[in-house]
């Protein structure tokens, strides 16, 4: 399925979050796992060396460990904006539960579907939209196209007939000058 | 055949035409491009500009006649410069300043930002939520009425914009599959990134110096 026909929402920043200062979005994290099945092994290693430090470090957040018998192992975040999201961690060792349970903390709690954009922003433009005519000179306006001046053709540099007509000049004016003396030349003598 | 090779030919021609005469463009004439019918006939391509400046660093290595010239230039630039930053400077410090812009590089993508925008990031290794940082590869700046170019970053010392790691995420479930028919090829590959996402608290442009 591509991704065009997937609900897509625009970025939200749940309650202007951090525009005076951060607030952990986590309300309550529950931890269910059983005391004897295998498949909760990690999720028990997990509350017996670093769930004291995870409440420590986290005040914010209410910590709810139920033990249920004979059930998976899991994972379920409430948010502030209401929502929870429940992730399934049995078979999963106490590293993996770590990255889980520290994801559901740096969250914000708005689901995860399709941006239409990476970015969200509420002033799209400060100098305004480009166009065209952006400081271009507004005697434009009054002109009548096909126009002399603008469709001028310009070379920057010396063309080669240029060039040859320069040389020629130059040619003709030293010509003159041999001529010039010559005839000075001739004056004296006579 | 022969008119078919004639017409092949002939736009051949044509193209090479079109070609020279879109590289012999001088600097007057592309001030003049993007007004009336002539707006998208021409391409705003210049060769001979570059060109010319070229010439120009010639002579000054060179010392040649035209020095006097350059030196005249090079003299009306520096003035010219000096009063583009003494303007810029009383517009930063006035209070008429107004809200900033900037272009930022962010890992590996740039992105156009201003106070209060938030923009994600994808990558794996960032701080944690909460904590605020500099974004320091800054490419441009801009106001209302005047806008910074870096060469291509803008020192630490004219502009300082910073951030809070608001979020860090998962991206939804990316699929991407490849089948080749008749061949028993079906690959499918789902794939989900790490995201951050970043406020951006404060844009702060100091004055510049000479």
């Amino acid at each position: 399925m591509s991704s065009r026909s997937l609900p897509a929402t625009r970025l939200i920043n749940v309650g202007q979050n951090g525009v005076g200062r951060y607030v952990c979005q986590l309300a309550r994290i529950t931890l269910r796992f059983c005391k004897h099945q295998a498949s909760s092994r990690g999720m028990r290693d997990f509350v017996e060396n670093y769930l004291v430090d995870f409440a420590r470090s986290n005040p914010n957040v209410v910590v709810y460990v139920k033990p249920h018998r004979h059930r998976g192992a899991s994972i379920q975040a409430d948010y502030l904006n209401g929502n929870s999201h429940k992730t399934r961690v049995s078979k999963m060792d106490m590293d993996d539960i770590c990255k889980w349970i520290e994801l559901a903390r740096t969250r914000s709690g708005v689901d995860i579907v399709r941006k239409t954009k990476n970015f969200q922003t509420h002033s799209p433009s400060i100098q305004g939209v480009w166009h065209p005519f952006l400081f271009k000179d507004p005697s434009v306006n009054l002109k009548t196209f096909p126009d002399s001046e603008y469709g001028r053709f310009e070379v920057n540099e010396v063309t080669a007939t240029e060039r040859i007509l320069q040389l020629a000049e130059r040619m003709k004016q030293l010509e003159l000058e041999k001529g010039e003396g010559k005839s000075e030349k001739d004056g004296e003598s006579v | 055949m022969n008119v078919n090779l004639w017409r092949r030919c002939e736009t051949l021609f044509k193209h090479v035409a079109h070609c020279c005469s879109s590289i012999s463009k001088s600097p007057d004439s592309i001030r003049s491009v993007g007004c009336g019918r002539y707006a998208f006939s021409r391409p705003p391509v210049s060769y001979s500009v570059q060109r010319y400046i070229h010439l120009q660093s010639v002579c000054q290595a060179n010392k040649s006649q035209s020095v006097t010239d350059v030196s005249v230039s090079q003299s009306t630039d520096v003035k010219k410069s000096r009063e583009i930053v003494e303007a810029v400077n009383t517009q930063i410090n006035s209070e008429d300043l107004g809200r900033l812009f900037a272009v930022v590089h962010v890992a590996g993508f740039q992105r156009k930002v201003t106070v209060n925008d938030i923009i994600v990031v994808e990558t794996s290794s960032y701080p944690s939520v909460g904590t605020r940082i500099r974004l320091e590869k800054v490419l441009l700046v801009g106001s209302k009425d005047f806008t910074l170019v870096g060469r291509p970053l803008l020192s630490r010392s004219v502009v300082n914009i910073e951030a809070t790691v608001i979020e860090k995420t998962l991206s939804p479930m990316v699929l991407s599959f490849l089948m080749v028919r008749r061949r028993r090829v079906r690959k499918l590959r789902m794939q989900k990134t790490q995201q951050v996402v970043l406020l951006i608290n404060s844009i702060e442009v100091n004055s510049l110096e000479d």
